[in-house]
């Protein structure tokens, strides 16, 4: 006869099935609400507006009649938004990169006042693009009680130029809105580089300063090497965050002028809503700034992240 | 005396009634303050009824007068509150008073931190023994330099608000002014006014905001948690599969799914109701992931000791994981505090009537309400987007910061 259980053992083992053992019932009744919600609110208004993007129609009956694909063979404008969106993503990159790793280098030690001044200059990050948008158009004015113009007032008779029109010009429109964005993302961006600047074990940097390293070197070869796990995330955060870029744009300069700030998510924006059936070609454009985003982060994950070096 | 008595109680281990003090305070000073502001409130229509007709008399009756006799105002402001007209009479008082009783709260808790370091001296003395240390560093000069640009900068950062308050206290010809004046030579609520009272019912405005803001807070935790512990602590078919739906969600922007969601609310004829902005936002992909993980850190054993002691599922949820998950919620509720109140892309376009719009786009009809922008009263509507954010990141700078930091890591 073959060992059978004692009844304490069979007990034992009955109890600890029961504490392994999940219902999958719970599990599911746990999971299915954020479910419900994400292919509600997410995942099928994707695939609708795929759909949606081969019809003619607006508002009121999206599916007037069929186009296919000629909703995807792109107006003459969308390519001007798309420069826009690009350029304004090129100049925030690089302000944005350049600013942060330079203040946080300037601040990361803790003191009393580099934590004062990491405060304040997250405060902007909290506020809402709204009251950014307007607090600097005001600042930014082109009449002559605009504050940065009387600031500068000096210097601009000193070189013998003409003021800087800012908003009110299609050079310098994008420019300021970047640097608006810069103040008020900037001190985020620092937050997140100076963590990863403290968490550097302090004997690498011991050891570079034996070697005679300077201090320039030490920077380029030690320091940003040992953050790029963090530039990486910076690089696909200001990346995608200035390809949805609406509020402050709205704001400042609603596209203008002209069309010089007219970004892609405006665009969509007045296609969708603002004009007569083409609400197809709104959401053909979104697909295509969907793709577009997407191939940017599988281009950074493929070709950038192997340059990054994780610990 | 205050600095003695403090510290004493500390000593005796009483650091907890010294911080109630500092609550009671600041909470006093809050009252005091609403109290003020609805003297206000009771005041301009008041103000702006008897300037618009021959007031001579009335004017000199109307703080004794309206408090008892109401009838000496026009017909449409007759049964305005008594109670405001007290609070109107005693405006001044009441600010002053809730100004002493703030700064009384900041000492204290300033102090009581001092005390609870264990450092000697007063308030004063730590700052003058600062200072001698700072000199006697080497190097002091470099450092004062990068201190001194440090500080250069950081004005520079904070200017931007400055400059929104400062403005929204100018007159309208004053905020004009050229050169610009950088301090207010006539203080005036001018702006505040026409933001209250210019036929946008701005309290409703912000009642939508608040509103919205605590639905989505409610229903994001309600949604989220349970799904991430499920996700964190379960096994079960097809989990990888549902995760991954997440992950997909998590990189869809809502800029791009918004149409198809408008249109199927107008399908149900919810756009005129403050659905639209709270539904959509009921599960947030990112922070199902970061909950996850939080949830991740507590260790099997305890779940398993507490079924051992035969707990059910809702009471491991309740008493264990939940209380040990609470900075991660604290964390979640936090960042749908501050992306809701701050919204204005969703609410943009998803709604068509102004009784449901918030805040953030009142400021924007402010804008385009009459000839010209008035800066004055744009930058008081502002003030109130902005001062419950500020409000709150003063109290929990430490907390939103590490939040945030937290946020970047992962």
């Amino acid at each position: 006869m073959t060992t059978t259980l004692s009844e304490i053992e069979k007990q034992e083992l009955r109890e600890t099935r029961r504490i392994k053992h999940h219902s999958w019932l719970t599990s599911y009744l746990m999971v299915l609400p954020a479910m419900v919600f994400l292919i509600a609110f997410v995942l099928y208004p994707t695939a609708a507006m795929f759909i949606m993007s081969l019809y003619y129609g607006n508002a009121k009956n999206p599916f007037k009649s069929w186009r296919g694909l000629q909703n995807y063979n792109m107006r003459q404008d969308f390519w001007i938004a798309l420069r826009n969106t690009a350029a304004y993503t090129g100049m925030a990159l690089v302000l944005v990169m350049i600013l942060s790793i330079l203040f946080a280098q300037w601040m990361y030690k803790s003191r009393k006042l580099n934590n004062v001044a990491q405060t304040l200059f997250f405060t902007p990050h909290l506020v809402a693009g709204v009251s950014a948008g307007f607090i600097w158009s005001w600042l930014m004015s082109s009449q002559p009680y605009g504050l940065f113009n009387t600031l500068l007032g000096p210097i601009y008779q000193a070189l013998n130029v003409p003021s800087i029109r800012w908003l009110d010009s299609s050079d310098t429109a994008m420019f300021s809105i970047v640097l608006m964005n810069t103040w008020k993302s900037v001190g985020y961006y620092c937050l997140i580089i100076m963590s990863a600047m403290k968490s550097i074990p302090t004997e690498i940097y011991e050891s570079a300063r034996l070697d005679g390293s300077s201090a320039f070197k030490t920077f380029f070869k030690i320091t940003i090497p040992m953050i790029s796990p963090q530039l990486f995330f910076l690089l696909i955060t200001i990346t995608t965050g200035s390809f949805k870029v609406f509020d402050s744009v709205r704001i400042m300069t609603n596209g203008g002028p002209g069309d010089a700030t007219r970004v892609l998510s405006m665009y969509i924006y007045d296609y969708a809503f603002q004009r007569n059936n083409t609400l197809g070609y709104a959401c053909a454009a979104g697909i295509i700034m969907m793709l577009i985003m997407v191939g940017v982060t599988i281009f950074d994950f493929a070709f950038v992240e192997k340059k990054v070096h994780y610990q | 005396m205050l600095y003695r008595y403090i510290r004493n109680k500390v000593q005796h281990g009483q650091a907890g009634s010294v911080k109630k003090l500092t609550v009671t305070l600041a909470v006093i000073g809050v009252i005091l303050f609403v109290l003020a502001f609805y003297g206000w409130y009771t005041y301009v229509p008041v103000k702006n009824a008897l300037a618009a007709e021959n007031a001579g008399e009335l004017q000199a009756r109307l703080f004794t007068g309206v408090f008892m006799d109401r009838s000496i105002l026009p017909a449409d402001l007759a049964n305005i509150s008594g109670f405001g007209f007290l609070c109107a009479m005693g405006m001044g008082e009441l600010l002053i008073g809730a100004s002493i009783f703030f700064a009384l709260a900041v000492i204290i808790a300033l102090e009581k931190s001092l005390a609870v370091k264990q450092e000697n001296g007063s308030l004063w003395e730590t700052v003058r023994n600062t200072a001698i240390e700072y000199f006697q560093q080497p190097k002091w000069g470099l450092q004062l330099f990068s201190d001194v640009m440090k500080i250069i900068l950081m004005l520079a950062f904070v200017f931007p608000f400055y400059w929104m308050i400062i403005t929204a206290f100018k007159t309208y010809p004053e905020s004009l002014n050229v050169p610009p004046t950088m301090w207010t030579t006539e203080w005036t609520m001018e702006g505040y006014e026409n933001t209250f009272f210019s036929g946008e019912n701005i309290l409703n405005y912000f009642k939508n905001t608040v509103v919205v803001t605590a639905a989505v807070i409610v229903l994001q935790l309600v949604i989220m948690v349970p799904a991430a512990y499920a996700f964190a602590k379960r096994e079960f078919p097809l989990k990888g599969l549902l995760f991954g739906i997440v992950l997909v969600a998590f990189m869809i922007p809502l800029q791009l799914t918004y149409i198809p969601v408008y249109l199927r609310m107008q399908d149900l004829n919810l756009i005129y109701t403050l659905w639209p902005q709270i539904l959509p936002l009921g599960a947030d992909a990112f922070g199902i992931f970061m909950l996850r993980q939080s949830f991740k850190q507590i260790p099997d054993e305890i779940v398993e000791s507490a079924k051992l002691d035969s707990a059910g599922e809702i009471q491991i949820m309740t008493r264990i994981m939940l209380p040990m998950c609470k900075s991660a919620m604290v964390t979640i509720a936090m960042f749908s505090f501050i992306g809701t109140w701050n919204a204005y892309f969703w609410p943009l376009v998803m709604t068509r009537s102004r009784d449901v719009q918030p805040l953030t786009i009142v400021v924007e009809h402010l804008r385009d309400a009459e000839l010209g922008i008035r800066w004055n009263t744009v930058m008081a509507a502002n003030t109130l987007l902005v001062l419950p954010i500020l409000i709150v990141f003063i109290f929990a700078s430490k907390k939103i910061i590490e939040g945030f930091a937290y946020r970047g890591m992962k």
